[in-house]
């Protein structure tokens, strides 16, 4: 029997491949291909623009610690000459970068115009500060943030003291105090003031500051000794014999001296110095402050640098080296005053009267001894002066008045500025006056005097009366006037 | 960072001191001014001044050698999908 035949199992069709969902694009973010390294070379920093940074620096500290340099007064001055080297050797670089074949060296990057911007704020500034510095001497920047704090006075016990000991009171931060009042003991008065967030820290701090009184080479050594930082201010109020000799120093404060027939020695950083009725020779030393001092019996010499200055009835000599930016007021000085500053050098004999000084001007009057100036940018008036004159000036206006016939030389040698002098009528003189394009005024006029006036020069020589000294007098770019001073 | 690779030449390591130098100049100045009798932090910022331009001077002169520039990674620069 024969089966049928099975029909073949149709192949099931292939089921289709199950539908890959298409992958969002978001799951699969293929890693960026890195981009591909490059070697250059970086352009040429300019050289200059960090030299200006550390210029600047350097200028401020130098300021601030070389205060026998006026860098500030400099910087105010010439800092267009250092706007023009900078350009200069922007320049330079330029030329040498284009040369080297580095053609991408931009002329000035943003940060160089950074600079620039803060090197002009930094002028502007500092004009600005010598402004205020100039109206507000006394104002010190570091005290706006210290806080207030609260006084704590002692008096230390008395001790006794020979004769003309040596006596040295030193505080980095205090004023110094000195009254002439004892005979034969020193007793200190001490103030302690520690700056502070409240007052019973204040206190309590102030407390801890021991002062040490201790003898020291035949006299005593006062200052005070740690805990002490730059919070803490110690005042001494010093009452000891008029004998003594004394070196005090503060770092910042003012130094009272009256009374005192020692020798005084006196610096202070950054205050005032006051001297009365010594009998010794006295040297202050001063980074910025006043100094006044009157009726001392012997000589007198300040150093250093500060604002204003007052010297009455110096039986002695007066000397005055540095640059005192204020005003300086000098009289009666029986002996020498000296005067030498950065732009000025002045000795003269015999002071009867006053030498008034600021920073453009000076005046002398009634003077018994020789003159010998030489200085510039200022004028110069001089009222009543025997004796020898040298004077050298320069852009700068020079008046002198005598009042007594002149019986030693005239010198007086001007530049771009004017000349007037005024001499008696009665006076017998020499003279040879001078001035490049500049003219030539006489009230003396005769037949000894000789004047030639042409474009260039004006020129006045011959003799007034029959033997006198002689006077001489150049100038440039100013007239000279000589003028009959009781007519 | 996509890649951990810094350029090492010498100019580009001073510039990256920058920053560290500022701070610990300032911290010590700012320390010499708290505790020194004589000098305060007014008297002493301007040796910051010189010390940020020592550095800058340094960068200037520092040699480039092996110099690695990186253009900057952005979105624009992903491959579109």
């Amino acid at each position: 029997m024969a089966t049928p035949p099975v029909p073949p199992v149709p192949p099931t069709p292939p089921s289709p491949p199950p539908q890959q969902p298409p992958l969002p694009p978001q799951s699969f973010i293929p890693p960026p291909t890195p981009p591909p390294v490059i070697h250059v070379t970086p352009a040429r920093r300019s050289v200059v623009g960090p030299l200006i940074l550390i210029l600047i620096g350097l200028a401020f500290l130098l300021h601030h610690f070389v205060p026998y340099i006026a860098i500030g007064h400099l910087f105010v001055s010439y800092w267009p000459l250092l706007l023009i080297i900078w350009g200069l050797v922007k320049l330079v670089e330029n030329v040498s970068a284009r040369r080297g074949g580095d053609g991408r060296h931009p002329f000035m990057t943003g940060g160089e115009i950074g600079l620039l911007v803060i090197f002009l704020l930094f002028v502007a500034l500092i004009s600005v500060f010598d402004k205020i510095h100039q109206r507000f001497p006394d104002m010190d920047f570091g005290d706006v943030w210290a806080d207030r704090g609260s006084p704590v006075t002692d008096e230390l016990p008395a001790r006794q003291i020979a004769a003309k000991a040596p006596v040295t009171i030193d505080t980095p931060r205090g004023d110094v105090t000195i009254f002439a009042d004892e005979d034969n003991q020193i007793r200190v008065v001490v103030t302690k003031t520690v700056r502070s967030t409240n007052e019973d820290e204040s206190r309590r701090r102030a407390r801890q500051v021991t002062i040490s009184f201790d003898p020291d080479n035949g006299g005593y050594h006062i200052s005070p000794v740690s805990p002490h930082t730059s919070r803490t201010r110690v005042d001494f109020e010093v009452h000891l014999p008029k004998t003594v000799n004394l070196t005090i120093q503060t770092g910042h404060g003012d130094i009272v001296a009256s009374g005192i027939e020692g020798q005084i020695n006196a610096t202070s950083e950054e205050g005032s110095i006051e001297i009365h009725d010594a009998k010794g020779n006295i040297t202050g030393t001063l980074k910025k402050g006043d100094v006044r001092m009157t009726n001392i019996q012997g000589d007198v010499h300040l150093l250093g640098r500060g604002n204003d200055i007052e010297l009455s009835g110096i039986q002695g000599n007066a000397a005055i080296d540095g640059d005192f930016l204020g005003s300086i007021e000098v009289d009666n000085v029986s002996d020498t005053t000296r005067y030498n500053s950065s732009r000025t050098d002045l000795t003269l004999l015999h002071l009867q009267g006053r030498l008034e000084m600021d920073s453009g001007s000076l005046q002398i009057s009634d003077v018994l001894g020789n003159i010998k100036l030489n200085t510039r940018n200022r004028d110069v008036e001089l009222d009543n002066v025997v004796g020898r004159l040298d004077l050298v000036d320069a852009h700068g206006d020079i008046s002198v008045s005598l009042k007594k016939t002149p019986k030693d030389e005239i010198n007086i040698a001007n530049d771009s500025g004017a000349v007037d002098v005024s001499i008696p009528s009665s006076s017998t003189f020499e003279i040879s006056a001078s001035s490049r394009n500049g003219e030539i005024n006489s009230d003396f006029e005769g037949g000894n005097l000789s004047s030639q006036n042409d474009e260039n020069s004006s020129v006045l020589v011959g003799k007034v009366g029959s033997r006198g000294p002689k006077i001489t007098i150049t100038t440039s770019y100013g007239t000279i006037s000589l003028h009959k001073s009781d007519s | 960072m996509a890649d951990g690779v810094h350029c090492q030449c010498a100019r580009c390591r001073l510039s990256g001191l920058t920053g560290p130098v500022i701070l610990i100049t300032l911290g010590v100045l700012f320390l010499i001014g708290q505790y020194s009798h004589r000098y305060a932090f007014t008297d002493l910022w301007p040796i910051l001044l010189i010390v940020i331009g020592a550095l800058k001077l340094l960068q200037a002169t520092a040699s480039t050698e092996g110099h690695i520039e990186r253009p900057k990674q952005s979105w624009e620069n992903q491959p579109k999908s």
